[in-house]
């Protein structure tokens, strides 16, 4: 805007008023594409990784070379007379954000030698050392240096956080496990050293066999845990593992893929905590015989997870009449919570073979 | 009804290798299979050793744990003869190890939590030559036929919808006996299905294989 006012009043100075305008133009254009193009790039991308040598130092360092060659064309289209006296140049202040550009994407490596080469196009343009082009040349670099040395520092912090954030999530972890594991195995253990010549062997075998499904999948987590999403996504079927000892008066076979399932953290989150609805559900209505499988599966547009048990079932329209009697359990904790997540739930039953519900959440 | 009449005009004991590292596991597993009627004529805990005893013994079926102690059940089940059916019998949660099991001939899979009734039935099942899938190995396989759909190289192999919703079905804990009667086909009908689910796999997993040999072998060439 300035450049273009400071063109309208100093029109008729210009050797080539026509040419300048050109000029102008290209730099409007440029800069819309600039504008558009930069947010899609990854130099932020979500505050995860900063990938410098991306398209976006290409993108930085066309943009420097469009500001210089701006720079240079001001030679053609304005009177030698009015550059040396150190009228503006064509572009004016506007290439020195080409150098602010390289400096937020490269850091000061990038930065300063932006302002080098641009300063230099400067000297060049003017054909001497102006006092006002010193000060253009000292201010383009104290921004290269500066810009890029706080660019570079912010990422680092961000990079600092993420870091203690992924190594609290993983001593977390650590804690449920030992926890876990001292609860269930450590203490059946030693009751059963303590009072294996008394107890019941049935009941000696019961516990084992039980502490055995739970350490099995405690080991299952373990190495799912391993598996951290480099987006920053979740793997549903590490947050599903567990389901076995959370019911373990229940029979629940898991089914799922060998690879990670990633959905983001929220997302993950609220499927799981509708599957463990769903299983409140079976513990509620399917009676105590009831068992449970639970199939996850990995479309490439959606994560589709089946809960189904082999309990008595319900009629087609059981769900309408205990929403009518107040219990909202199957449509609110399941139903309404895929849908927040734009997907669907469908819950198929027949009398005296059970209930199958299907939460099916799109990838977004 | 052919299968019954069978098992009693044949009564030569089914013979098998019992392979899995741990002392004690093992000889509770041969105890349970000798009370069935099994025989079992050798045992390991090693790759080496399990090779060996199964090129000398040529069972009828080899009961394979994944976790060996030189090394995985995998590789053990790469060296079987085709005659020989294996039965994966691991610990849940190894799951890449039971997908590469299935795709070098492993026929069945069972999780060690199984009874030894459950046990019993799936060594019988596999020396027929019968696929033995748990929900848990169905789920592997639905994954693993997603995951090569996506690939973008060679050859997949393609699941009819049919066969799909049979692994669906067998994932979401469904007998075959249950599974046949809601997609109102035979019972024999549903077993196809499931082999030939097996059956592309592993068909898929040897030219892979040999394009694997083939591009290596040109490869070796080129280079000298």
């Amino acid at each position: 805007m300035f450049v273009a006012v400071q063109l309208v009043r100093s029109y008729h100075r210009y050797a080539h008023p026509a040419g300048a305008v050109i000029v102008l133009a290209a730099m409007a254009v440029w800069t819309v594409f600039v504008c558009a193009v930069q947010p899609g790039l990854p130099v932020f991308a979500r505050g995860e990784r900063w990938r410098p040598g991306g398209r976006a130092v290409v993108l930085a360092v066309a943009d420097l070379a469009v500001a210089i060659t701006a720079v240079m064309l001001t030679e053609l289209v304005d009177t030698h007379a009015r550059i040396t006296t150190g009228a503006p140049t064509l572009p004016g202040s506007w290439a020195s954000g080409a150098v602010l550009g390289a400096a937020v994407v490269g850091g000061a490596r990038l930065g300063f030698p932006a302002a080098i080469l641009l300063s230099a196009a400067l000297v060049i343009e003017r054909k001497e050392f102006a006092a006002t082009t010193m000060s253009s040349v000292t201010l383009l670099i104290l921004a290269g240096l500066v810009v890029g040395y706080l660019a570079t520092t912010a990422l680092e912090a961000e990079r600092e956080v993420a870091r203690v954030r992924e190594f609290e999530a993983a001593r977390a972890e650590r804690d449920r496990l030992a926890r876990a594991i001292h609860d269930g195995a450590l203490q059946a253990l030693a009751l059963i050293a303590r009072e294996s010549t008394t107890m019941d062997r049935a009941a000696i075998a019961d516990l084992a066999a039980q502490q055995e499904v739970a350490l099995r999948s405690h080991i299952s987590a373990i190495v799912l845990n391993a598996d951290v999403q480099p987006s920053g996504d979740v793997d549903v079927r590490r947050l599903l593992s567990d389901l076995d000892t959370v019911w373990p008066h229940r029979q629940v076979s898991l089914a799922m893929p060998a690879e990670p399932v990633p959905l983001p953290r929220h997302d993950a989150a609220e499927l799981t905590a509708a599957v463990r609805a769903a299983l409140d559900n079976v513990d509620r209505h399917a009676g105590a015989a009831a068992k449970v499988w639970v199939l996850v599966e990995d479309e490439a547009s959606a994560v589709v997870v089946t809960v189904r048990d082999d309990g008595v079932g319900m009629s087609p329209d059981r769900a309408g009449q205990a929403r009518a009697a107040g219990r909202l359990g199957l449509a609110t904790s399941v139903i309404g919570r895929v849908r927040a997540l734009g997907g669907e739930a469908t819950v198929t039953s027949t009398p005296g073979s059970g209930v199958e519900v299907e939460l099916r959440v799109p990838r977004r | 009804m052919s299968l019954g009449d069978e098992s009693v005009s044949a009564p030569t004991p089914l013979r098998i290798v019992v392979v899995d590292d741990h002392p004690i596991w093992r000889s509770a597993l041969v105890r349970d299979l000798e009370a069935g009627g099994v025989t079992v004529v050798g045992e390991a805990g090693s790759v080496d050793k399990a090779l060996n005893v199964i090129k000398a013994t040529v069972p009828d079926v080899v009961l394979l744990d994944l976790q060996l102690s030189d090394g995985s059940g995998v590789e053990v089940a790469r060296g079987v003869p085709a005659t020989t059916h294996i039965l994966v019998l691991s610990a849940s949660g190894e799951h890449d190890d039971v997908l590469a099991a299935v795709k070098a001939g492993a026929i069945g899979y069972l999780t060690k939590s199984a009874s030894a009734v459950e046990l019993l039935d799936a060594v019988r099942r596999t020396s027929r030559g019968e696929a033995v899938f748990t929900p848990a190995l169905a789920g592997l396989m639905l994954g693993e036929y997603r995951r090569l759909a996506t690939e973008k190289r060679g050859t997949r192999p393609v699941l009819t919808e049919r066969e799909t919703e049979v692994l669906r079905l067998v994932a979401k804990g469904l007998t075959s006996r249950l599974i046949a009667q809601r997609l109102v086909v035979s019972h024999r009908t549903v077993e196809n299905h499931v082999q030939a689910t097996l059956r592309k796999l592993q068909l898929h997993n040897r030219v892979e294989l040999a394009r694997y040999a083939i591009t290596q072998g040109f490869d070796g060439e080129d280079a000298g």
